[in-house]
């Protein structure tokens, strides 16, 4: 699956924000057009790849965001929107009408949620999250950026039982940006961040919600028990760190977000997806060799040997190698 | 020769005279489709197409289910808004209907794009407006090189697949502008060369039923030729590279511009370089 990004124009301006260096780099006035979607409708038709998500910046902001997104679903792709669902009350109602004719198999909404204590937002974007939550919650999966230890889940119970959203919640580690500051989880952290994860067992168990952590969470910090927990709840993890492959609107394309300002390319060199991914790989491959995880021990990890762990992001193996 | 198919009014005491001729029947009331079909096909005509000129954008035309089985060519100014299109795109696809838009308009060469991607033939129409020469062009090579299957864009389509390097490439039939293909019919019967000669009045006969050869006719072989007249005017498009599939077509109003003539030498070298892929691919020229 790859990410295409519609607009590089966010709503909100969040502290741990990965995307930030990317973000402020971009001509704002760049937006997704028409030749660019259906190039990689076509590019990944050809790839035999039919998932598709839609980012930004903020997607819904794109003027055709319904449009474009009928379009994917009409060339057959499962396209999933990572949105803050902060829009106007016009674009609500065009999700409302037009989207929400499809079943959540074939377009799902991943919607990043702030702590409103803890991540205050602006007079009326909760209100505005809450009227998104109220439209689309049945095609909702409620998402999650951890950036400091003391972080709570308890509001998303909350919105999963009072918006009806799906039993999953999308745990990411905020990640350090290549050569760029940004709030994050430091490695001495990651441990703490896993406990306080597993402290809400109870709550994902009353729910039936699945925890579904994002690249970053190294296996050794989590002891047989939360592994056993984890798998319980959700099934098999996945330690490792691929290249999630972000197409922007001009056509660049680069491995991640963090990743972003590292050996950035256009799409139009590639003939498949699978060419993009087995380039960024083999870079990520060669990142690995001067750094082969966030930690010291990783590089004789026989879990990182098999490939059972990635050894944390490639973005905090090159913060690590940092000076 | 075979007699070229005309192309009528939905007059019914016309029709009735025209057993046995290929007939593209002419509507202008989305309502009138099923009825002019049905008109020629009981009349002993066989039906080639019916053309509907509409000046609604195509998302707000209700296209009909009783269009079944009806070649139907839609003229329209342009695609709408994609969002209230999108309801009726299966229903384009199934009916088999092709779709002409006003290639003057940018919009619409995304547009073409759009649909034919989707699977819904698009053709479009050169008229007075110059269109976007660098867009067009990426157009033309989405047509003819789109690395997966998609619906054609004409007259892209029409050329690529029938282009000989050692002849002359007259395209206009997807407009149903090529006397070789077709005869304009007024509700009197009389016929013209093309859709411009008959609005203007200009006819080479009183009554088709006059003509049964059509080469025995002194306008209709002037009009075959009619593209010869640039050379005797010494037009500065025929020394153009892409005259061989352009005949004049794309220096619209008579006049030569820069970005045309760029453009047809572009497609030509284009369509020469998928001719040869082509036969590469199939040297014997095998069908499957």
């Amino acid at each position: 699956m790859a990410n295409l990004l519609l607009t590089t124009r966010c709503v909100r301006s969040c502290p741990y924000c990965f995307a930030k260096n990317e973000m402020a780099e971009s001509d704002p006035s760049d937006i997704l057009s028409w030749e660019n979607v259906i190039y990689v409708a076509d590019f990944l038709v050809r790839s035999n790849d039919h998932h598709i998500a839609l980012l930004g910046g903020e997607p819904t902001l794109h003027p055709q965001f319904v449009d474009m997104t009928l379009y994917l679903l009409e060339r057959g792709f499962h396209v999933t929107v990572f949105t803050s669902g902060i829009m106007s009350d016009e674009r609500l109602e065009q999700l409302g009408s037009y989207l929400s004719t499809f079943p959540p198999e074939r377009i799902q909404f991943v919607c990043n949620l702030n702590n409103p204590d803890q991540t205050p937002a602006p007079k009326g974007e909760t209100e505005k999250v809450f009227r998104f939550l109220t439209a689309l919650g049945p095609w909702t999966t409620p998402g999650f950026n951890i950036y400091r230890t003391d972080f709570s889940l308890d509001f998303i119970f909350d919105y999963i039982a009072r918006f009806g959203l799906q039993g999953q919640v999308r745990l990411g580690l905020s990640s350090p940006i290549a050569n760029q500051d940004n709030l994050y989880i430091k490695k001495e952290d990651m441990k703490k961040v896993i406990d306080r994860l597993y402290g809400y067992r109870n709550r994902f168990e009353k729910l039936r919600a699945r925890p579904s952590l994002d690249c970053g969470f190294p296996l050794c910090y989590f002891t047989d028990e939360q592994l056993g927990w984890f798998y319980r709840m959700a099934g098999p993890m996945n330690f490792g760190c691929g290249p999630a492959i972000d197409i922007k609107p001009n056509m660049d394309v680069y491995s991640c977000f963090p990743l972003s300002n590292i050996h950035k390319r256009s799409l139009f060199e590639f003939n498949s997806i699978q060419e993009v991914v087995a380039f960024y790989l083999t870079l990520h491959d060669r990142i690995r060799q001067d750094s082969p995880g966030v930690f010291e021990e990783c590089a004789a990890c026989i879990f990182r040997n098999e490939g059972r762990c990635a050894g944390g992001g490639v973005c905090h193996s090159i913060e690590a190698s940092c000076p | 020769m075979r007699h070229p198919a005309l192309v009528c009014p939905h007059v019914p005491s016309l029709l009735e005279q025209m057993n046995g001729y290929d007939i593209a029947v002419r509507v202008d009331r989305l309502e009138h489709v099923s009825r002019a079909a049905e008109d020629v096909r009981s009349a002993g005509g066989v039906l080639t197409r019916v053309i509907l000129e509409t000046d609604q954008p195509l998302s707000t035309v209700p296209i009909p289910e009783d269009w079944a089985g009806i070649p139907v060519a839609l003229f329209t100014p342009g695609l709408g808004t994609y969002r209230d299109l999108s309801r009726q795109i299966q229903k384009l696809r199934d009916l088999k209907i092709h779709v002409c838009l006003p290639a003057g308009n940018s919009e619409n060469l995304v547009s073409s794009r759009i649909l034919a991607s989707l699977g819904v033939t698009c053709c479009l129409v050169f008229d007075e407006r110059e269109p976007r020469w660098a867009a067009l062009s990426d157009l033309m090579t989405y047509a003819v090189f789109g690395p997966v299957p998609h619906a054609p864009v004409e007259p892209f389509h029409h050329i690529a697949e029938h282009y000989s390097p050692g002849a002359y490439l007259d395209w206009g039939s997807v407009y149903f502008d090529d006397p070789k293909e077709y005869l304009h019919l007024d509700s009197r019967g009389r016929a013209a060369l093309s859709r411009r000669d008959l609005l203007s009045g200009s006819f080479i006969a009183e009554h088709i039923s006059s003509i049964n050869d059509p080469l025995e006719n002194e306008g209709y072989v002037k009009g075959l030729n009619a593209w010869r007249r640039l050379f005797l005017d010494d037009h500065p498009c025929i020394l153009c590279e892409g005259w061989k599939i352009c005949l004049g077509r794309f220096g619209f109003n008579g006049s030569h511009k820069a970005g045309c003539s760029r453009f047809a030498a572009d497609m030509l070298s284009e369509i020469e370089q998928y001719q040869s892929q082509r036969q590469e691919e199939n040297p014997e020229g095998k069908t499957a």
